[in-house]
């Protein structure tokens, strides 16, 4: 007998449960199949050496007081393969032509979504979503909120809010789901391969990025731009009912996480809330998972592995506040932590706004974004991905990539930044130490504000461009095999090994390359 | 081999006793008893539900290798549980040594 067998028979001798009871059992039973399975039982072998149908079905039965007997209390029994019981089932796809001519309500509704668009593209926000693979630089990125064009601004609003609301609202009564030319039409919004338009937003992807159009603006995704939380629903078109929990004794959060967005914010309620979206109606099995553990609140993504997580804490200093994630994105905006973990394997992680005692981050080949963010301790690590730091300030802060680029402006005391073969290209107001290391990869750093004590830069084949205030002083010694060293603006003497230049402050620079130039520049 | 009534009354302790040691999955739990005391799929799964519906256990789900995995916890409740089943071990002693005592001598002290 084939697990599907075993699994369908025990089905066709439960009648009398619920068909949430059946499946209850079933799964139950279909785990069970699969762990024999996964320590090397064949199909056949797991299944013999489970309890006979009839004994589990007579078990189940007596266990939830249903006499044997008793007629099914759903209509059919379902073809099943036992799969549904271990795996996302589809979402059921009802293909009713006659009422095709609904869709035309939906014409409309493109229409005022490609008109949208096109007055955006035309106000010159939008050039790059699919010319080019390279993400464009963050200040390319434009919310309208920050527009210049108010008036622009305000029509948008209006248009959205007032038109665009009602168009949805009279879709959302249909109750078809239909295919058409390759798109998914249903009372939730329209899905084609690259766009969705929804009652949330609109989504377009291309070039590896994502534009959001919501009632909070418009946002190009590429990883570094605040996601608002209407953008999370535009993106995944079914939210889920809103968990809450009492915060009163919760002091850490865990999240482990898979695919889809990941996103925690603070807010002024004095409870945790929780709410998940996804791309289809969820089974319970499919639905996140959370419990409480002492004071440590866990969440999981249940059974479904692409989903968008949205965690509402109240504003407080949490004790640990640690994100996992495999590629799903991860965006903190305004938290407080003792200690706070962000770390996702291929998704991109950005923190903004929030406040550390120590904050370790970490994205394998995602981008790293860190915005306005304050620790004690900073530690941030990628592979292949890029970090992008604007306005963090730490005591010690250590940022380290391989392949990846560091940009950004950092201050702080003790600043390390390593970019194997990655470009380094910062602004620093490190009062401290400042050290940058790279093999291959080259080096500009401008020093600026806070004068730090000591500057220390090792590159192998890489070029190291410094620029700091022409006025400060420096004693530098530059030790190279082959490298060149430029001393730019500034008078410098030569004293034994280090070359000295009058000013104040006067700061100790160390640079040491194998084939490398060192060149100097003054800081505008 | 065990009463099963007396066993109904074990099992319970023998599956909180294996969550002591970390949480575990069914099939995980019945292979760690399994050298102590024969439970069977269709037995363990209502002691389970039992056990969380009297608060002994939480039950969450994680994903594995592509598919749900639901695990067991322990609670507080549950941890107490079987610490007052070890402490009602002296009294389940003496019920034994005067059943034992009967058989052997075909009497016991409270007949006499």
């Amino acid at each position: 007998m084939t697990r599907a067998q075993f699994l369908n028979e025990l089905y066709r001798r439960l009648p009398g449960l619920t068909q949430e009871q059946a499946e209850q059992h079933l799964t139950y039973y279909a785990e069970m199949l699969a762990d024999r399975m996964e320590e090397g039982m064949s199909e056949e072998e797991a299944v013999a050496s489970m309890e006979p149908v009839d004994v589990i079905a007579q078990r189940i039965l007596q266990d939830e007081g249903v006499p044997e007997g008793q007629p099914p209390r759903w209509p059919d029994l379902p073809e099943t393969d036992g799969s549904r019981f271990t795996k996302t089932p589809d979402f059921p796809k009802r293909r009713n032509w006659r009422k095709l001519a609904q869709i035309l309500l939906w014409a409309a509704a493109i229409a005022a979504a490609v008109s949208a668009v096109g007055r955006w593209r035309a106000q010159n926000i939008s050039s790059t979503i699919a010319e080019s693979s390279d993400a464009p630089p963050i200040e390319d990125v434009v919310d309208w909120r920050t527009h210049n064009d108010e008036e622009w601004a305000e029509e948008w609003t209006e248009e959205w809010t007032e038109e665009w609301a009602e168009e949805m609202e009279q879709w959302a009564s249909f109750d078809g789901l239909y295919d058409l030319w390759g798109l998914e039409i249903g009372p939730d919004g329209i899905y084609g391969g690259n766009f969705s338009i929804s009652p949330s937003g609109i989504v377009l992807s291309g070039g590896g990025r994502e534009i959001f159009i919501s009632p909070d603006g418009i946002a190009l995704n590429n990883g570094a731009e605040e996601l608002t939380d209407s953008m999370v629903g535009a993106k995944f078109r079914f939210p889920s009912e809103t968990y809450r929990v009492n915060a009163g004794e919760i002091d850490s959060v865990g999240i482990n996480w898979t695919g889809g967005i990941v996103k925690v914010r603070s807010w002024e309620e004095d409870y945790i809330q929780m709410q998940e979206f996804s791309d289809k109606k969820l089974t319970k099995a499919q639905e996140l998972a959370y419990s409480t553990d002492g004071g440590t609140l866990s969440i999981s993504n249940g059974g479904s592995s692409d989903k968008g997580l949205i965690v509402w804490l109240p504003k407080s200093t949490w004790n640990d506040l640690t994100v996992n994630t495999s590629s799903a994105d991860i965006y903190w905006d305004q938290v407080c932590a003792e200690y706070g973990c962000a770390h996702s394997s291929s998704g991109n992680v950005t923190l903004s706004n929030s406040v550390f005692n120590v904050l370790e981050t970490g994205a394998s080949s995602g981008q790293s974004t860190l915005r306005s963010v304050t620790a004690v301790e900073l530690q941030t690590s990628s592979s292949s991905g890029d970090v992008y730091l604007e306005g963090v300030v730490a005591e010690t802060m250590d940022v380290s990539t391989s392949s990846g680029n560091i940009s950004g402006f950092a201050a702080g005391n003790s600043i390390s930044l390593s970019a194997t073969s990655g470009e380094t290209n910062i602004s620093s107001g490190a009062a401290g130490s400042l050290r940058l290391n790279s093999s291959s990869g080259n080096i500009k750093a401008a020093l600026q504000d806070n004068s730090p004590g000591s500057v220390e830069v090792q590159t192998s084949s890489g070029d190291v461009e410094l620029l700091m205030p022409e006025h400060w002083g420096f004693a530098l010694e530059f030790d190279s095999n082959s490298g060149y060293f430029d001393r730019g603006p500034f008078s410098v003497v030569r004293v034994e090994d280090a070359y000295i230049a009058d000013g104040f402050p006067a700061i100790h620079i160390e640079a040491e390359t194998s084939s490398g130039d060192l060149r100097l520049a003054a800081n505008p | 081999m065990i009463d099963p009534q007396v066993k109904r009354g074990l099992l319970d302790v023998c599956v909180l006793s294996a969550l002591r040691r970390g949480d575990s999955y069914g099939y995980q739990i019945i292979k760690d008893l399994s050298g102590c005391i024969g439970i069977s799929e269709s037995t363990l799964y209502p002691i389970l539900r039992r056990l969380e519906a009297a608060g002994r256990l939480t039950v969450y789900t994680v994903e594995h290798n592509g598919r749900l995995r639901k695990f067991y916890r322990i609670t507080p409740e549950g941890v107490q549980a079987v610490g007052q089943f070890l402490e009602s071990w002296p009294e389940i002693q003496r019920v034994y040594d005067f059943i034992k005592e009967c058989a052997e001598h075909d009497t016991c002290a409270v007949s006499q």
